[in-house]
């Protein structure tokens, strides 16, 4: 009888230390959980989808507004602030060089938002250029701008959107000084502000798409 | 025996459990508050609406509404008050040279009461890249043709006018800019001027303190004022103020595979 029991009480304690360890792994992976997030925020931004930018995966965005009066009966200065234009900062144009360059605005339900003259126009499109560039390149022509629907095909239709190409003066972003591969690509949506004026409040997201798209041999 | 080891056992695991719940807490309060950016790992996920009115921030000075700080400065440290034609001598006997008593210099109002109507515009929310440590804005509208004093305060932010990177403190009879690159910055003049050094190319910067900008704020103010002067308390003597919040926009960087034509 006594064997019995002094065998049993042993194994109790080793019972309900296995179970105290077992209910601490939860603790322990939290802790360890909080942790590793510490100072960690902004590098797990993009994450997933970064790292299928092929050619620079380092570029950013900045979002310039500026006031569009829309007075009404009751109220002369009602208004919105507009988006005046996009910027893609900090592009390499050594390793992105001759690759389109996308860019479209959703909202927070997740729509995208007409960028163009068209209801169907939801992205804008540069090709750059195939060699970088020494001075800065403001001409829509040169630059292929162009409006597309959401699935990528081209709409012809009229030109409101102005580009400006930037390798030297200083980034929008954030006032570094610009070069070949630290440019801004700035899309000004409508200088005009006549037609297409997006509140600014309602972007909620951008996406930047490079298109690999390389001419083939001999064209 | 059995007892006072089975005790000890379970004093020691319940200890331990103490230690592991006070270490996770500990992990909790080690992540830095300003990591708001979400990792946008889910697609077409909406941003975090901001908590305040989804409208831009517009403060109305109604005509007639009067202010309740009307303070005369004499030799202020910081503003020097300047006479000018617009300037309401203060209707007393100071202002009469033969009552002038020694040593005392002649006041004028510089705050203007009650406060011209005033509309001051600024976005509630700036969508911002949620990585951005520094913004250029733009976005500040107001009307008015009297003086104003301008006062921007940052929440976690400084403020870096005119030539970036460059302290661009200057004084001059009508045009005063007091605390560039600091988180308390005053620029006092015409309206037009205000704009003007506000819309040059270099604008104004906001800089964050440390970390991203996101979560962060800055609020504006503007007094009327007879003259151009930077005194804080005129600050404090504005109704038409307006607060912006950096809000993280989610941004998605993909490849696009295009369509290749084979050669025949």
């Amino acid at each position: 009888m006594s064997s019995g029991f002094n065998h049993s009480r042993p194994r109790k304690s080793k019972f309900i230390l296995g179970a105290l360890v077992l209910g601490a792994v939860p603790l322990l992976i939290s802790t360890f959980a909080a942790s590793v997030t510490v100072g960690n925020g902004s590098l797990e931004f993009g994450q997933g989808s970064q790292q299928a930018t092929a050619c620079d995966s380092t570029v950013y965005i900045a979002m310039g507004e500026e006031w569009h009066p829309s007075p009404t009966p009751t109220d002369a200065s009602n208004g919105f602030f507009r988006v005046r234009a996009v910027t893609i900062s900090n592009l390499d144009l050594t390793t992105c060089a001759g690759k389109k360059l996308r860019l479209r605005l959703i909202d927070g339900a997740s729509g995208e938002i007409t960028t163009g003259p068209t209801p169907d126009s939801k992205v804008l499109q540069i090709s750059l250029p195939d060699q970088a560039p020494t001075s800065n390149i403001s001409d829509p022509i040169a630059l292929g701008l162009s409006y597309l629907s959401g699935i990528g095909a081209p709409i012809s239709t009229t030109l409101l959107a102005t580009v400006s190409l930037s390798v030297s003066g200083t980034a929008i972003y954030d006032g570094t000084t610009l070069s070949a591969t630290n440019a801004d690509a700035t899309f000004y949506l409508d200088p005009t502000a006549v037609t297409v004026n997006i509140d600014g409040q309602s972007v909620r997201r951008t996406t930047v798409e490079t298109v690999n798209n390389p001419k083939a041999p001999g064209i | 025996m059995f007892h006072s080891a089975r005790n000890r056992t379970i004093a020691i695991a319940i200890g331990g459990l103490v230690a592991l719940t006070l270490s996770a807490s500990f992990a909790d309060d080690l992540i830095p508050q300003d990591s708001v950016i979400e990792a946008p790992t889910a697609p077409f996920v909406e941003s975090p609406a901001p908590t305040l009115t989804p409208e831009e921030t517009t403060t109305v000075l109604a005509e007639g509404e009067s202010v309740t700080v009307a303070q005369e400065i004499g030799n202020s440290p910081i503003s020097t008050p300047r006479p000018t034609p617009s300037a309401t001598p203060k209707p007393s006997a100071t202002t009469d040279p033969d009552l002038l008593i020694e040593n005392e210099t002649p006041t004028v109002e510089i705050l203007i009461s009650p406060q011209p109507r005033l509309t001051l515009h600024m976005p509630i929310s700036l969508g911002i890249d949620p990585r951005s440590r520094s913004y250029l804005m733009n976005s500040i509208e107001f009307w008015g043709t009297s003086t104003y004093l301008a006062c921007f305060t940052g929440y976690g932010v400084g403020f870096d006018v005119g030539t970036s990177g460059a302290i661009d403190d200057f004084q001059n009879d009508n045009f005063i800019v007091e605390g560039d690159r600091t988180p308390n910055l005053k620029i006092s003049g015409t309206g037009a001027a205000i704009k003007s050094l506000l819309r040059t190319p270099g604008g104004i910067r906001i800089n964050s303190a440390s970390g991203a900008l996101a979560g962060h704020s800055l609020s504006l103010s503007l007094t009327a004022l007879t003259s151009a002067a930077t005194d804080q308390s005129y600050c404090g003597a504005s109704k038409a103020m307006s607060t912006s919040v950096f809000l993280p926009l989610k941004i998605d960087l993909g490849l696009v595979k295009g369509q290749g034509t084979l050669k025949k």
